[in-house]
């Protein structure tokens, strides 16, 4: 992480704990949607997701000063929030409800088919544990590097690289299990019925 | 999926490593792939779409709005708290003052209820904390002297400048009748020893009354527990 990078969210967090209104603005401006497209596809609720997303902020202004200024902002954030959604789920498994990712996915794409895909991928996805769930989301949907995740993750990068495959190959598994793929024709087929 | 290299195929494309042509390339030769071939271009292809959801517009000024409150809920209890410390450190000092003043000394003894006569304290080695109830008596004991003493000794207070030396200790002990006084220092003196035994008189009262008032509140001070334990016997 660049050293500017680090410098400007240590000038950041200084002016929060100063109690700057326009930092803690800047601050909410700058993560809450990264906690909350987290938490949205960990819990699967849009509610519950905006409820852990604030909840995740006040955890994060409570202990802001406990922020160790030489490590990157952003991981501690995530960390935060994975924790948060990761207890919110003990919790809902005692009262179980319904979740709405469907309504989320099926509203975004109604052209093609492409809201059926993000359904089954979002469906597979359910199904993994939680780590598997995080790392393929911080890395397929939030586009960051095996070292940040690790760093979320509080593992080695090795073990975020092995979650990772395995949440692939679940997927994969899943994709075929649940006959929502169908089967293509083999070369060989193509070739006879062409 | 049962082939290894199409599996680290699919696992460096998607890490970013290996350009989708390779992978396309295998998945097309390889015998062992076909039947998993759909769900990984499926797999490929849902994995390109995704992208994070939007909170709703009104997400920021709710966290805000939480955040904000929450600080002024900690401001004041921290003020609260604040106050609290302070006047329960207040409170602890006072006690702690309370207590050093009435807590017996380590070689302090009990000290009698005044029967009349002067209490004479033995001189103690080390100065000792005196409890209130010992100060108190002794503050008594020596009221009640000074008033009998200044009494007794009212006509010796008086300066006699005609008088020589010698003759003091006579003076000082009036009782002793039996002594050859000169006529003339008897006359003298007559009217002094008598206003003196009228002061004495006068005074009895006030000594009396000044004894039992010390009496009584030496009676209603608190012994402490330690100052029992000291006691002899």
């Amino acid at each position: 992480m660049p050293h500017a990078m680090l410098a400007e969210d240590a000038t950041l967090v200084r002016h929060c704990l100063d109690g700057r209104d326009e930092a803690v603005q800047r601050f909410i401006d700058r993560f809450h949607g990264e906690v909350f497209g987290l938490c949205f596809r960990l819990l699967h609720h849009r509610q519950d997701a905006e409820d852990v997303t604030q909840e995740v902020f006040l955890r994060i202004f409570r202990s802001l000063h406990t922020w160790d200024s030489t490590r990157p902002l952003r991981p501690w954030i995530m960390g935060i929030a994975i924790n948060r959604c990761r207890t919110w789920l003990m919790q809902r498994r005692r009262r179980p409800e319904l979740v709405d990712y469907l309504q989320e996915v099926a509203t975004s794409h109604p052209q093609d088919d492409s809201g059926e895909l993000l359904l089954e991928i979002h469906a597979a996805l359910a199904e993994l544990r939680v780590e598997y769930r995080s790392v393929f989301l911080l890395f397929h949907e939030q586009n960051r590097p095996y070292e940040e995740i690790a760093q979320i993750l509080n593992r080695p990068v090795g073990t975020i690289k092995t979650w990772l495959h395995r949440a692939r190959q679940e997927i994969l598994t899943r994709l075929h299990q649940r006959g929502m793929v169908v089967e293509e024709p083999s070369p060989a087929t193509r070739g006879e019925k062409s | 999926m049962n082939c290894t290299v199409c599996e680290e195929l699919l696992q460096g494309h998607l890490d970013g490593d290996i350009p989708l042509e390779h992978l396309e390339h295998h998945l097309q030769n390889c015998s062992l792939c076909e039947s998993a071939r759909p769900a990984i271009l499926r797999l490929l292809a849902g994995v390109a779409l995704l992208q994070p959801p939007s909170p709703s517009a009104t997400l920021p000024q709710r966290i805000k709005l939480a955040v904000t409150r929450e600080a002024l809920v900690r401001k004041q209890r921290r003020r609260w708290q604040v106050s609290l410390r302070a006047t329960l450190a207040i409170a602890a000092a006072l006690v702690i003052l309370v207590v050093g003043w009435l807590w017996p000394g380590k070689d302090s003894q009990p000290v009698e209820p005044p029967s009349g006569d002067l209490v004479q304290q033995e001189p103690s080695p080390q100065p000792a904390i005196v409890p209130l109830r010992a100060s108190v008596a002794e503050a008594g004991n020596a009221a009640v002297s000074l008033t009998a003493r200044t009494a007794s000794v009212l006509p010796s207070s008086f300066s006699w400048p005609w008088l020589d030396s010698a003759d003091l200790p006579e003076l000082l002990m009036p009782e002793q009748d039996s002594l050859p006084v000169s006529p003339m220092l008897e006359s003298t003196l007559q009217p002094l020893q008598d206003a003196g035994a009228s002061v004495q008189a006068g005074l009895a009262p006030v000594t009396d009354s000044a004894r039992r008032a010390f009496s009584l509140l030496l009676r209603d001070l608190p012994v402490s527990r330690s100052l029992a334990a000291h006691k002899p016997g």
